[in-house]
């Protein structure tokens, strides 16, 4: 219905533009439909909205990668979207063959391109003697052992080897997964399944799954593991953020630990410096993304990127787009889908910070060119270098430095390369397209060079990244800053309010029945 | 006060004052001859009275149809995992067969039904004791500002719930739950793991959270057909006992009580249904646990709605076929519990007098 009456009024308009113009770049285009991830549907819709002002008809449903991927090759969608590939032939402990997605995607041949990048933070509400830690690290072991329940305490020796600036108190740790099937999951979970393989079998093994298993979109629990689990990203952020839940951790974007005024922890990467999942760490991380023949992606050189400012949890989610004509895609539509996909990996990626996730780098958006080219009807590639990518056009990432203080050095200076989500503010105004709404950029605390290092005043130690944390939460700017302030003004607002809402609400819904019934002869039975 | 008898009867006398006038112009003289011409509408009516039947009985058909075809859907999306797991579906606890793991409902049922009993635990007592003011303690006035409310209540979205308990309920039941654990720790429901101590954040989440959310969707419901019932308590043997010399509670305890039976085991029943399929409330308040215990205070609950809406949008095909499984599993305990009881409304007397 909806869908329908979206492509009528994009009809309408695109031939009110033909019959007043006279001539129209694009020309009216079949619609577009494509399913999948909700993790990536933010971005998605988005540059949907983006493209309808071109008369260019993209649909999308978020319906979960998996439903999106079977959707895919049940031939009811265009194009999916999902976090992970089409999953190789999966047994179970009889050895039943349950499903084989390659298999049953092979019928409709399929590239894989890039298309949302994000990192995995680590949001956490730990504290000692009543203060708020706020400048944890973790190396990923740490982070693998705690998501797996084989650390229970914040005081386990290896947290206090990866803080050795303070006492950890002795809390118990109480690790917080998603509920339900989430693509944030699924990128946690393969980012364990290939770099702490170990520690991910043990969850494997406890949970019942065999020896080993792969990457999956719904966590694994097992009895007595001490997990807490909830719904949705808010749900995990919320709960995590709950006055009662000291010492819970959970993993989720970035985006929402910063609305709520948390800490997430920085991780450490392959340089040894303990990093902040910024989006320019995170773009920085996927430089080092290769990808396989069959387009699948190769995340060993993201999660150990040897540049120090990398995020080491950096993944992309895909697209999953046809390379035939088979039904129900054709060169028209191809022609279409290639016009939305060129949109989102060139100008569309100056809005993906501001959405919450990462634009893609360079090396990336070339794949997604690469990829385009084998879609029937794709229109020609524009030069890679015209591309409106504010990883492209420069600003975004500065070069990485040769001198970096960084690679050097313990984890105090290593949180400077968590501060180096900051760059963004030496290009405030002028190469960066979306700066208008990034004013807050300007008022970072601490200077910043142009290695996109923070030369921080205060000692090192623990209060740098006290400082560091400030200044990459000031950082982005706006969405964040405004809720804070909601927040803090929530509280004040007088509570009158509620309760004459309250009583008028009471009334609307109880006036009307006692009125009628006062008004009603009274019938004496 | 509020039963519909007098606006139907109102209603009936206006179309037979309507109605007349067309039959009887033909024949306005015969005054005597009534009967008669009573009689000839009748049979004329006979076919209108038979399309009516088909209608009707058409109508009553189509919610076995609805029913069957349900049950029939569910099964045949099923099979392919009730045929993987065998008797396991009923004997196994964990639930992961997206993975190729073992699933089974030997978990989630008892959590599904604790939260619902939980909720009923509450609900019935309270609900009884409301229906009982308003229809024979409270001020003329009251009972209809009362029994507007309890509608109003009862027209809320289960989701307000969810959120307002969530968000409100939750933080501040948890010291309960606290209370009880410290002081009744002896008792296995109100018991904690010894692992985890009892600080506030192993409460939340709870089998006993989520009931207490749940009972307050239950509470509108069961009050609203008590109250009912209640109200239609014979007023000759009310006034009978009240002539008797009987007090008001004598009323209530001799004549009112006996008499709403039904109503009250009927609307519990109903809360119970609710209860059993509530979905996001729970979804909201639990955190998913596939082992079973005792406690219902302790953080980890399920349900079968809430299972089916968290791993849905994620699962494979052989995930969302054991799903449908879960979701039969729960759609035949329903029907169980529904079929127990209208019988049981069914086999006292007066209760079959109130057609609950």
């Amino acid at each position: 219905m909806n869908n329908i009456a979206r492509w009528m009024v994009a009809a309408a308009i695109s031939t009110t533009l033909v019959a007043s113009t006279g001539a129209s770049p694009a020309s009216a285009s079949d619609p577009v439909d494509g399913a999948g991830s909700t993790w990536s549907q933010i971005a998605v819709d988005q540059w949907r909205a983006d493209v309808a002002r071109q008369g260019l008809v993209v649909n999308y449903q978020g319906v979960g990668s998996t439903a999106g991927r079977v959707a895919y090759y049940q031939a009811q969608v265009d194009f999916a979207v999902s976090e992970i590939p089409f999953q190789s032939a999966q047994y179970d402990r009889q050895g039943n063959l349950l499903a084989d997605e390659t298999q049953l995607a092979a019928s409709r041949p399929y590239a894989y391109l890039p298309i949302v990048a994000g990192g995995t933070a680590f949001m956490y509400n730990l504290k000692a003697n009543g203060q708020r830690i706020t400048d944890l690290k973790l190396s990923p072991t740490t982070v693998a052992k705690i998501f797996t329940g084989q650390i229970n305490m914040w005081n386990d020796p290896a947290i206090a080897a990866d803080n050795p600036q303070r006492v950890m108190p002795a809390t118990r740790i109480k690790p917080v997964i998603r509920s339900d099937g989430s693509g944030t999951t699924a990128q946690f979970t393969a980012f364990m399944a290939d770099e702490t393989t170990s520690d991910w079998n043990v969850l494997c093994q406890r949970a019942n799954l065999g020896s080993s298993c792969p990457a999956t979109s719904l966590y694994p629990d097992y009895p007595n593991s001490g997990f807490a689990a909830q719904q949705f990203s808010d749900g995990v952020a919320n709960f995590v953020a709950a006055q009662y839940n000291d010492g819970a951790i959970t993993y989720v974007e970035y985006g929402y630990a910063k609305e709520r005024g948390f800490p997430v922890a920085s991780v450490k990467n392959a340089s040894g410096s303990y990093t902040q999942p910024t989006a320019v760490n995170v773009s920085v991380a996927l430089q080092g993304a290769r990808i396989n023949n069959d387009g699948t992606q190769v995340l060993g050189g993201v999660y150990r990127n040897s540049d120090p400012r990398t995020y080491p949890i950096s993944s992309y989610s895909y697209m999953i787009v046809p390379t035939t004509e088979a039904s129900p895609f054709n060169a028209s539509k191809g022609q279409s889908l290639s016009e939305y996909i060129f949109y989102f990996l060139c100008a569309g990626q100056q809005k993906a910070e501001q959405l919450g996730y990462a634009p893609l780098p360079k090396n990336l958006v070339q794949f997604g060119f690469e990829a385009v080219a084998r879609i029937p009807g794709a229109v020609a590639a524009p030069a890679i270098d015209s591309c409106a990518n504010p990883t492209i056009t420069g600003g975004f990432l500065v070069p990485k430095a040769t001198t970096a203080p960084a690679t050097t050095a313990a984890p105090a200076s290593g949180s400077s390369g968590g501060n180096s989500g900051t760059p963004g503010g030496t290009s405030t105004g002028t190469t960066v397209p979306g700066a208008t709404t990034v004013p807050g950029a300007t008022t970072v605390p601490g200077t910043i060079d142009e290695t996109g290092t923070v030369e921080d005043p205060s000692a090192p130690g623990d209060v740098v990244d006290a400082a560091g944390g400030e200044a990459v939460i000031a950082t982005p700017g706006v969405a964040m800053a405004t809720s804070v302030e909601i927040d803090t003004e929530g509280s004040g607002t007088s509570p009158i309010i509620y309760v004459l809402i309250t009583i008028l609400l009471l009334g609307i819904a109880v006036g009307p029945p006692v009125v009628a019934g006062r008004l009603r002869p009274s019938v004496k039975q | 006060m509020f039963n519909s008898r007098s606006p139907s009867r109102q209603w009936t006398v206006r179309r037979r004052a309507k109605a007349d006038p067309v039959t009887s112009v033909t024949d306005v003289v015969e005054t005597n001859a009534l009967e008669k011409d009573r009689v000839t509408p009748v049979v004329r009516r006979g076919k209108v009275d038979r399309v009516y039947r088909a209608v009707a009985t058409l109508s009553g058909s189509i919610v076995f149809v609805v029913m069957a075809l349900i049950g029939g859907f569910l099964l045949y999306r099923g099979i392919d995992a009730l045929r993987l797991s065998g008797w396991g579906f009923i004997t196994e606890s964990q639930w992961a067969p997206d993975m190729g793991g073992a699933f089974g409902i030997a978990a989630v049922l008892p959590y599904t039904v604790s939260i619902a009993l939980v909720a009923l635990f509450l609900a019935v007592p309270i609900s009884v004791a409301t229906a009982l003011f308003i229809t024979e303690y409270a001020p003329r006035r009251l009972r209809r500002f009362l029994t507007a409310t309890i509608d109003l209540l009862a027209a809320v979205p289960s989701l307000i719930y969810g959120l307002w308990g969530l968000f409100y309920l939750q933080p501040r039941l948890i010291t309960l739950s606290k209370w009880l654990a410290d002081n009744l720790g002896f008792i296995p429901f109100f018991k904690v793991n010894e692992d985890f101590g009892t600080s506030l954040g192993v409460f939340p989440s709870s089998t006993f959270v989520a009931g207490v959310i749940v009972s307050l969707m239950v509470i509108p419901i069961c009050t609203s057909v008590m109250r009912e019932v209640f109200g239609q308590a014979p007023p000759g043997e009310r006034e009978g006992a009240m002539a008797l010399g009987g007090t008001r509670w004598g009323v209530v305890r001799d004549v009112v009580l006996p008499f709403g039976r039904g109503g009250i085991i009927g609307g519990s029943m109903l809360g119970l249904g609710r209860a059993l399929g509530e979905t996001i409330a729970v979804t909201l308040i639990i955190s998913p646990s596939f082992d079973a215990k005792w406690s219902i205070v302790e953080q980890g609950s399920n349900s079968i709605a809430a299972l089916i809406a968290l791993k849905f949008s994620e699962s494979t095909e052989t995930g969302i076929s054991a799903l449908m499984a879960a979701g039969l599993a729960l759609f035949v305990i329903t029907l169980i519990v529904n079929t127990a009881a209208s019988s049981v409304v069914n086999r006292s007397r007066s209760g079959s007098a109130t057609e609950i």
